[in-house]
């Protein structure tokens, strides 16, 4: 398609506009990181923010970020991996029903029934407050629609003759969902699996409201940020979360790669 | 390897049947061809036989047991697809390697069938290349030798070559046919093309809306379809109208309307003297003659040219006999005497003619 020259211009200032938008934040963070005020534009470089920060205490709550994060994405997986095999694969009674459902976590915000979870568990069930794996359990609960309709998206994708072949060639249905689906869904899987585990590590609400025991990176932050206000050793700690995690779905990213090469290349 | 049998096989998607009461009996070692128009069922025959969808009536018998309502992957079946079926996260050695890795064979042996098979299918040296280094015809050759490397009691292929070109066709045709032939492995193939059925089953079902309609040696079909459906579908071009008028050995038959009387070489079980019947005869098997050669040919019948047209190699005759049209499709170096005949007589000898039983008051070409 050819467009003129005005219009063109136009779409440029405008992907400009976005991309800075975008990154902005994340800009404004190294930036403050490296300065000892916070001004803008910033005037005096600076380290001293580095040493200001309690790293212990911030390693221990990236520690368990990145935990809750492996947790919950397995659990994803777990819970999400037969769903949408179910939902794109089989018929079943009230797979129409199920296909509604499934959205309700995404509709209701998460302090909603996070809130409904500490009120009515806590009241039997005292002894859970806190409880890591509860925890796990409700930050898995958001992403489940996005990651059950990225699996289902890349099922529909891969033709069922693979499977029909494997299943004529002596394999198990069970053999074949490991040795054929999930290999073949496995870009699919890469990116359903980050999505759940970016949203885990960084999650705040959840963990926030069921009163962790040991805070998240977030809730270590934000406790940081009550106490003292947004000095710069906060953007460091903003700073070094942003390349954990970041680093860590890289991680994620390569282990899955290297175990699905065939695919990629 | 292995027989199979069905007994009144039944697959119905909502009222409609697929499969309409199917029994065949397909002999061990034998390769047999599914054939029939687009949508009539052979595709929904074979994954029902094969254990992929199951059957709503009826029982399957693959080497004298039955399994039909055991899982296909307890069957020992190899199964080509219509759809390109390789496994694109493996090479072409680890897609033949796959079914023997899973029946525990041990490597060096592995090593030695899967070579084995790929010579088979002439892609030795290729053996370490990905789906996307492949051409169409040799993934589908990846494919065929797969199905066939853990040695399994039947191997169904369905429309094996429909995704080539013609001339891949014609190529992967004899090859499976060459394969079949080295392996004895009983096979069942579908397909929509009479010339590729022909050319490399020795046994071919005839299928129509769901049903086998006939079955027989490639031979048998083509020479003695039974119904104008078969004839038609076969490549009959003519269907005359005629009157049985004597029966021994073989069948003479009066073309209606006229004097001319017929021999054909068979007789319709059932059908008195007196009887009407469709004569058939193939638009290529009909010789133009002489008129002194009369004496000397066999089913002689003399018509007049309506229309002459050169088309390369051959001549098309619009021809008519009594009120019927016959159609020829004249070779040789008379050919070109035709052309511009129109309204002349000539004779032709309508070479080996089938029949079909008619009811009396049928009417012309189906
Ligand atoms: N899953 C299904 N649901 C409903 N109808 C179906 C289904 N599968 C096949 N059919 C119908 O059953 C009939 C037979 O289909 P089938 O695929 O067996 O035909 P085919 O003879 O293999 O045709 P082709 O030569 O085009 O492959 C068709 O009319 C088709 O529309
Ligand atoms: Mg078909």
């Amino acid at each position: 398609m050819k467009i003129s020259r005005p219009v063109a211009v136009l779409l440029n200032a405008y992907a400009l506009f976005l991309a800075l938008l975008l990154t902005w934040p994340v800009l404004q963070i190294v930036l403050t990181s490296f300065t000892s005020d916070i001004v803008f534009p910033p005037q005096h470089w600076s380290l001293n923010a580095f040493n200001e920060v309690l790293w212990p205490g911030l390693f221990r709550s990236l520690l368990f970020s990145l935990k809750m994060g492996a947790a919950v994405t397995i659990l994803l997986l777990i819970i999400c991996l037969p769903t949408a095999y179910a939902m794109e694969r089989r018929r079943f009674a009230g797979k129409a029903l199920l296909s509604v459902l499934i959205f309700v976590p995404i509709i209701f915000p998460v302090v909603t029934y996070s809130s409904a979870i500490r009120v009515y568990v806590f009241m039997f069930f005292p002894a859970l407050r806190g409880n890591f794996w509860l925890i796990v359990l409700v930050t898995a609960m958001w992403p489940i629609p996005l990651v059950v309709r990225s699996i289902q998206g890349s099922l529909a994708n891969v033709d069922v003759v693979y499977e029909e072949a494997a299943v004529i060639m002596g394999a198990s249905p069970l053999h074949t969902f490991f040795k054929i689906t999930i290999p073949l869904i496995a870009p699919g899987l890469i990116t359903a699996a980050m999505i759940g585990f970016t949203s885990a590590t960084t999650t705040f609400v959840v963990p926030f409201i069921l009163g962790s025991n040991q805070p998240t990176v977030s809730l270590y932050i934000f406790g940081d940020v009550g106490r003292l206000g947004f000095v710069p050793w906060i953007a460091v700690e903003v700073l070094v979360m942003e390349l954990v995690v970041l680093g860590a779905v890289q991680v994620l990213y390569f282990v899955f790669r290297k175990q699905f090469r065939g695919i990629f290349v | 390897m292995a027989n199979i049998r069905t007994e009144n096989l039944v697959k119905r998607f909502g009222d409609f049947a697929a499969v309409d009461h199917v029994n065949v009996d397909i002999r061990e070692g034998s390769f047999t061809a599914i054939l029939g128009p687009s949508g009539c069922g052979k595709t929904t025959l074979l994954r029902c036989i094969a254990g992929l969808i199951e059957p709503d009536a009826g029982q399957i018998l693959i080497g004298g047991k039955d399994v039909t309502r055991v899982p296909p992957f307890k069957r020992n079946l190899g199964f080509v697809f219509q759809r390109p079926a390789m496994f694109p996260h493996m090479t072409v050695y680890e897609n033949v390697a796959w079914a023997l890795e899973l029946r525990k064979w041990p490597k060096p042996k592995v090593k030695d069938r899967v070579m084995e098979m790929l010579r088979l299918v002439r892609l030795d040296g290729l053996e370490h290349r990905a789906y996307r280094q492949l051409s169409g015809g040799q993934a589908q050759r990846v494919v065929i030798a797969r199905a066939l490397a853990p040695q399994p009691d039947v191997l169904f292929l369905d429309e094996p070559l429909s995704q080539l070109d013609a001339k891949l066709r014609d190529e992967l045709k004899l090859e499976i046919a060459e394969i079949h032939r080295k392996t004895g492995c009983t096979t069942l193939m579908v397909t929509h093309d009479q010339a590729e059925a022909l050319t490399i089953a020795d046994n071919v079902l005839l299928m129509h809306q769901g049903k086998i309609v006939q079955e027989g040696s490639p031979v048998e079909l083509y020479r003695y379809p039974n119904t104008l459906f078969s004839a038609d579908f076969i490549g009959t071009n003519n269907f005359l109208q005629g009157t049985i008028t004597g029966i021994n050995r073989n069948t003479t038959v009066r073309l209606d309307g006229t004097a001319t009387t017929l021999s054909a070489e068979q007789v319709l079980p059932g059908v008195p003297i007196g009887a009407p019947v469709w004569v058939c005869a193939r638009a290529d098997d009909i010789d133009i003659i002489d008129a002194d050669q009369q004496a000397k040919s066999t089913n002689v019948v003399e018509a007049t040219v309506e229309q002459a047209l050169l088309t390369g190699g051959t001549v098309i005759v619009q021809a008519r006999v009594g009120k019927t049209e016959l159609r020829i499709h004249a070779g040789g170096s008379k050919r070109f005497q035709l052309l511009g005949q129109e309204g002349k007589s000539i004779f032709c000898s309508l070479g080996n003619i089938s029949l079909i039983a008619r009811g009396a008051g049928e009417g012309l070409h189906p």
